[in-house]
């Protein structure tokens, strides 16, 4: 590792994209990133894929995405991707150190149809634009066509390991260029710091089975008990999504990328609190295993000293008592936990805005009401279909939508900037 | 401005539980607590007409809303004011109903009622202000009421200092900062001390006044009412298996037992393999037969009503409780007896 | 919730029963849990109260 001083940790190579396109080689050069068509397309060569489709959708275009199954960020800690996406791309070896480049302001999407994939939709234009985190980034777009219609599990696969050597290859443009600037991220430590209340924070990843899972270093975390893994870990994608389920509730490889919790707790790490860490935790679909899983994540704050914990999900209302169970469990122990809630308060805002709410533990953020109906205008231009099934219209048509379609429109990891409350300050 | 009052049998001076099956009336001017308002109201409003209806009618037959809100437009009303109906069910949500269908037809509406009364949640779109506990509080509950439609009238908003009550509207909107940073402040907060801080208020379940007890068992007509979906195999009533929207009755007039076959659980947040092997450990009609004939039960009530508690919001629950008391009581049934999964 | 009388049952999928008895057992189960019900109807209560069948 070369490093100056002891500095143990990541450092976050940044690259900021400006302009993106197709052209012969890919590369960045100034902020303007160029991408091989048939390089990228190689990333897909697997028995499943009969074919991929490749297009951009930019910031402002008049573009709707419908069917987006996943996205991800291009990262790369070397050439052939140097350990990035572990269990993924290479084998299942401890990343979150030395150093990993990231392409900012871009993502790859894939998007179509793939069994109890739910239809999230991103607008890159007009007011909806904003809800998705995909609205404000270039999006590298994959489509594609299976050989059969009868393995469609192995076309998930295909298409996921696809998207991640993809987001690799873009990423590797950065190799070569000057980063626009160095983030220096620290290995999370138990010892010494300062005289701060510790604060950390429990992701609980979906546990359904096929095309409703979450893979921690390759692996679905169903009949594992939570555990602790250092946030850098996320930044070199030890979390993968493949989960296409819940598109407003949706965490996508992306935001465990980029965990938007993380990067708030970095933020005020020193000043007000001490980042404490990260527990990973399955959602159970059994009570008595859901109740268990809870239980041990707050024994593990507990351990580690935690004051405070922020407890995020994945998916709907069964998931809304993971947060439940555990923010409880926290607050038994003296731990303050947490829970970030999408609200499903009904059309009209007047149901109540939580399935199952917690006992105990009444701290709650509302990251919106994905009820709600909100008008999204007509588009020149559609990828991921041309028939969007849940309005059962033609996919560029004007159309109205319940809030909870926009692909991580309701981030249960905190991206958005939604909410049916006055916020609270902090003292 | 003209306004019509809604009021139940009771507060019409007609009589107590023995009118309570009466459909909708309409007299002129002020009736019973009316001319109270209607003095408090001063000389700027008028109540015009009032209409009333009984509480069991009101609150059990689909058509009531419609019906009592077509006597109040024959009225004349400009607005609509309803109850104050305190902590009584049926009549809450007689008051209720009949607020938002009139704001749905166009008018001003107002309900008056305990902010723990079911019917609060049936008033919606139509606003409603708090009313005390019983009648031994009509003075003040009215005052509240006058000054509410005072600024109504006037085209300004009502606000919890009104006395405005029910849930506000869950409504988005874009705020500064992302939630990870509000959670990363709540958090905070929390840690300084402040232990209400939340965006999202706990939901509050509200009391239950438990009802009188029956003198003897073997003298009374009971019935057994179950929330664990069973019914007839086949659902023929297609009860959801979750977030029920209605209620299902059956009959057990001539039902000695629950045949194994005849009758399934559809309930969705279970096992239901332990109920359709046997139907009696839902609901309980083979003991309840036995207990009629050794004289321990007077008589059973001929049907049972059924729906799926998996899932069902609070309000819709509160509201099948009022309309299974309302047709219980309708039909001289003076104690029941509930399975709850 | 706050239902004023209660009588507590063995499980969410057979509030009036019991897979593990045998039959005839079960069935007395079933009988206590209505004659304790029967008992809560006849009582006074001011607050949510639960009653328990007294076990044979």
């Amino acid at each position: 590792m070369s490093g100056n001083g002891d500095f143990v940790g990541l450092r976050r190579q940044i690259h900021e994209v400006e302009s993106t396109d197709f052209g012969d080689r890919t590369a960045l050069d100034g902020g303007r990133l160029t991408v091989s068509e048939a390089e990228a397309k190689e990333c897909f060569k697997h028995p499943a894929l009969a074919s991929v489709g490749l297009s951009w959708a930019r910031p402002g275009e008049s573009v709707r995405i419908v069917k987006v199954l996943d996205a991800v960020e291009p990262r790369t800690k070397g050439p052939g991707g140097g350990g990035i996406f572990p269990g993924q791309l290479g084998p299942a070896v401890p990343q979150g150190e030395g150093e990993t480049h990231v392409l900012k302001g871009v993502a790859v999407l894939t998007a179509g149809w793939l069994p109890r994939a739910q239809q999230g939709l991103v607008q890159m234009s007009g007011p909806s634009a904003e809800l998705s985190p995909f609205g404000l980034t270039h999006n590298l777009v994959v489509e594609f066509e299976p050989s059969s219609d009868d393995h469609w599990l192995e076309v998930a696969q295909a298409l996921r390991k696809g998207a991640l050597r993809l987001a690799a290859l873009v990423a590797s443009a950065g190799l070569q260029a000057e980063p626009d600037r160095t983030d220096e991220l620290a290995r999370i430590s138990g010892k010494g710091g300062p005289d701060l209340p510790r604060v950390g924070t429990i992701v609980n990843l979906q546990t359904q089975g096929d095309f409703k899972d979450v893979y921690v270093y390759g692996k679905s975390m169903t009949g594992s008990l939570p555990t602790a893994i250092d946030p850098n870990e996320l930044e070199d994608g030890a979390v993968v999504s493949g989960q296409y389920g819940h598109p407003g509730l949706k965490n996508p490889t992306y935001l465990h990328q980029n965990s938007p919790v993380v990067a708030a707790l970095r933020a005020r790490d020193g000043i007000d609190l001490s980042f404490a860490g990260v527990i990973l935790s399955p959602e159970p679909v059994d009570q008595s295993i859901k109740e268990l899983a809870s239980a041990h994540a707050a024994r593990l704050c507990y351990q580690m000293g935690w004051d405070a914990a922020i407890v995020s999900k994945e998916g709907g209302g069964n998931a809304d008592s993971d947060i439940a169970l555990k923010v409880d469990a926290l607050e038994a122990m003296g731990i303050v936990g947490v829970g970030m809630f999408p609200e499903m308060s009904g059309a009209n805002g007047l149901g109540p805005p939580v399935v199952s709410p917690p006992a105990t533990a009444t701290a709650m953020i509302s990251t919106g009401n994905y009820d709600e109906r909100i008008d999204l205008e007509a588009v020149e231009r559609a990828l991921g279909g041309e028939t969007y099934e849940l309005t059962g219209s033609d996919s560029v048509a004007g159309m109205r939508v319940p809030t909870a379609v926009i692909y991580s429109g309701l981030s249960p990891v905190g991206w958005g900037r939604l909410t049916c409350a006055d916020p609270v300050e902090a003292p | 401005m003209k306004i019509v009052h809604y009021v139940n049998q009771f507060f019409a001076g007609l009589g107590g539980e023995e009118q309570a099956g009466v459909g909708p009336q309409s007299r002129p001017a002020a009736v019973g607590p009316g001319r109270k308002l209607d003095s408090l109201l001063g000389d700027d409003h008028q109540i015009v007409a009032t209409v009333f209806c009984g509480d069991d009618y009101a609150a059990s037959k689909d058509t009531a809303a419609a019906e009592i809100v077509a006597l109040i437009k024959e009225a004349g009303a400009e607005m609509v004011v309803a109850g104050p109906a305190f902590t009584s069910g049926r009549y809450g949500i007689a008051c209720g109903r009949v607020a938002a269908a009139a704001h749905n037809a166009g008018l001003s509406a107002l309900a008056i009622m305990h902010a723990e009364n079911p019917g609060v949640a049936e008033a919606a779109p139509a606003q409603v202000v708090a009313s005390g506990l019983t009648a031994r509080e009509m003075g003040k509950s009215l005052q509240t009421a006058a000054e509410a439609i005072a600024k109504i009238a006037a085209g300004e908003k009502l606000t919890a200092a009104d006395g405005l009550v029910g849930s506000a509207p869950r409504i988005n909107r874009l705020v500064e900062k992302d939630a990870a940073t509000r959670a990363v402040d709540l958090a905070l907060a929390r840690l300084g001390g402040d232990r209400q801080a939340t965006e999202i208020p706990m939901p509050d379940f509200g009391i239950v006044h438990p009802a009188q007890p029956i003198d003897d068992p073997s003298e009374a007509l009971i019935a057994i009412l179950t929330e664990g979906g069973l019914v007839p195999t086949g659902n023929p009533g297609r009860l959801e298996s979750a977030r029920a929207t209605k209620w299902l009755r059956y009959p057990l007039a001539d039902v000695q037992e629950l045949a194994k076959y005849d009758y399934q659980s559809i309930h969705g947040g279970f096992s239901t393999a332990a109920a359709n092997d046997d139907p009696h450990r839902i609901l309980p009609l083979d003991v309840a037969r036995e207990l009629v004939e050794e004289g321990a039960i007077g008589r059973l009530y001929g049907e049972y009503f059924v729906t799926t508690g998996n899932g069902t919001t609070v309000a819709d629950g509160a509201r099948y409780g009022v309309e299974w008391a309302a047709e219980l009581h309708k039909a001289g049934v003076q104690a029941a007896i509930l399975t709850a999964t | 919730m706050g239902a004023p009388r209660v009588v507590p049952t063995r499980g969410i999928p057979y509030p009036a029963g019991d897979p593990t008895l045998r039959p005839e057992e079960e069935k007395a189960w079933r009988r206590l849990l209505l004659e304790t019900a029967l008992k809560a109807v006849s009582t006074t209560v001011h607050k949510p109260t639960v009653f328990t069948p007294a076990t044979i």
